[in-house]
């Protein structure tokens, strides 16, 4: 089935012809869902899987209710991250993610965004930045992991978290400032800073 | 890739296997349509609580509260509408956990629905009150819920307290020296109409119902001190008709016998014949007050509250 080609609304009409088809928008969004359910939770891979497996089921019953005002792909990542956290709330466990596949730019630009000098290594940064984004608050989190890691928009992210685009930019703006903060305390000093 | 396809033939096979279905179009325009509708209905609810407020808050006969409470916070809380007020906090609430429920609905901010709704509610509310929706509803709160009174009936028990120097009823006559009045309780008074100023002795001499401030004189007789006609703000128009078909059912309305004599009583179409004498009363109130040289404007204002202010401020244009 080639579907390479289409758009995530072409497919969708198509799905509602021929439910094969769905297989291509679960292709299309596995490996992207997959990545951002372990960035924003602590679940193990057998779990993530399971998160993805109730995640495309969600968007497959409720196909008709997808909102085209919204581009597919937010309205794909608003379901994920409601199924990922209401997952992980239901264990009573704080959602901390992984980080782990952080790439070098997404680092960079977030040292950019913080105001943190950018020819800093890469390694150090990688683990004091890491460890910092663990530490902030939840719901700050959730913008930075949106704005940095999957480098949504701001609009994309009002449209992902049901939040007034307002309110994204200023969660945005204090997230930063957080993370400056505990960027500086795990370890990364005030000279490295202002270096 | 292995990995991605198991992912994916594992769903299509879960698909396939539990026969599961997409979920009905008509199902989420239900469930859409069905928060707007109540939405709706919540501001709509919440209008009317505005409207009641209103009514409530305007026919709270401020002026008096000294008279009446001991201070104006306990005046304040003697009539402030507090059922309506929980009525539309409540569905205030109710229309915001709706609006935000919406599909557009988390794009405006908590303090935008917030003073949008209130803003909507004051202003639908405020023309219901201008049509009259606040005395209706309070009228009908008044005959069905428990242990609430109508403001009209509370008003009217606060104005039939001649001991404190308010009296409130339907004008049955007039002389030149007092005027026959009688109380909402049903008592006959003559009101005596030396303290008045001419524009008091005008109103009590054209309206058909008024407010009277003065001094028991004797156990019948009342000294008036200050008049002004009888008068519910934001009335409900229907009501007020029924009101005065009433009066004049039971032989109490002034106009009938003084305007329309040359009317055949049987021969009246009791709904034009109310209409004109509604028309009418206002009509020669407003013509008598013309004449005397006084607008209009305040007519429902009280000019004074104490006789003795009165009886102090004619003196000293004697003395002038």
């Amino acid at each position: 089935m080639n579907c390479e080609k289409m758009t995530d609304e072409e497919l969708v009409e198509l799905v509602f012809e021929n439910k094969a088809y769905f297989s291509c928008i679960v292709f299309r969004y596995e490996k992207k869902l997959k990545r951002y359910i372990r960035r924003i939770t602590n679940l193990s891979e057998e779990d993530i899987d399971d998160v993805l497996q109730e995640i495309f089921i969600k968007v497959y019953t409720n196909l008709h209710g997808f909102d085209t005002d919204l581009t597919f792909s937010s309205w794909i990542y608003r379901i994920a991250y409601n199924t990922a956290i209401s997952i992980h709330r239901k264990r009573e466990a704080r959602p901390e993610g992984h980080m782990i596949d952080a790439p070098d730019e997404v680092l960079i630009n977030i040292v950019g965004e913080t105001d943190v000098e950018k020819e800093v290594d890469v390694q150090y940064l990688r683990k004091h930045l890491l460890e910092a984004m663990e530490s902030i608050s939840q719901k700050y989190k959730d913008v930075l992991v949106l704005r940095f890691f999957e480098e949504k928009e701001y609009q994309e992210i009002s449209d992902i978290l049901q939040k007034p685009p307002g309110s994204v930019a200023t969660l945005i703006n204090r997230a930063k400032k957080q993370l400056k903060k505990e960027f500086i305390r795990q370890g990364y000093s005030q000279y490295d800073y202002e270096r | 890739m292995k990995d991605r396809k198991d992912i994916a033939d594992s769903i299509m096979e879960k698909i396939e296997r539990e026969s599961i279905k997409p979920k009905p179009r008509w199902e989420f325009l239900l469930k859409n349509y069905s928060i707007w509708f109540t939405g709706i209905l919540a501001v709509v609810v919440g209008s009317v609580a505005t409207s009641s407020i209103i009514f409530a808050i305007r026919n709270a006969d401020w002026f008096l509260y000294r008279r009446l409470s001991d201070s104006f916070l306990i005046h304040v809380f003697k009539v402030m509408p507090f059922l309506w007020i929980g009525f539309l906090v409540l569905f205030v609430l109710i229309a915001i956990y709706q609006i935000k429920h919406t599909k557009r609905g988390y794009k405006y901010s908590l303090a935008i629905i917030v003073l949008g709704n209130i803003f909507v509610s004051m202003i639908l509310g405020s023309v219901l009150y201008v049509f009259g929706f606040g005395h209706l509803i309070d009228v009908y709160a008044g005959r069905f819920v428990p242990s609430y009174q109508a403001i009209e009936e509370r008003r009217e028990e606060m104005w039939t307290q001649p001991e404190n120097g308010l009296l409130a009823g339907i004008v049955l006559g007039t002389s030149t020296k007092d005027v026959l009045l009688q109380d909402f309780a049903g008592g006959t008074w003559n009101i005596t109409m030396d303290k008045l100023k001419p524009v008091d002795v005008i109103i009590l001499s054209l309206a058909q119902e008024v407010a009277v401030v003065g001094n028991v004189i004797s156990t019948s007789t009342f000294e008036a001190c200050a008049v002004r006609p009888w008068n519910i703000f934001g009335e409900h128009a229907p009501m007020r008709k029924a009101r005065h078909k009433e009066m004049i059912e039971q032989g109490r309305r002034r106009w009938e016998s003084e305007f329309f004599e040359n009317d055949v009583p049987g021969s009246r179409n009791p709904d034009e014949f109310i209409d004109k004498v509604l028309m009418r009363g206002g009509d020669v109130l407003k013509e008598g007050l013309r004449q005397g040289g006084y607008g209009e404007r305040n007519l429902f204002d009280l000019r004074s509250i104490e006789c003795d202010e009165v009886a102090s401020s004619s003196q000293e244009s004697q003395a002038d």
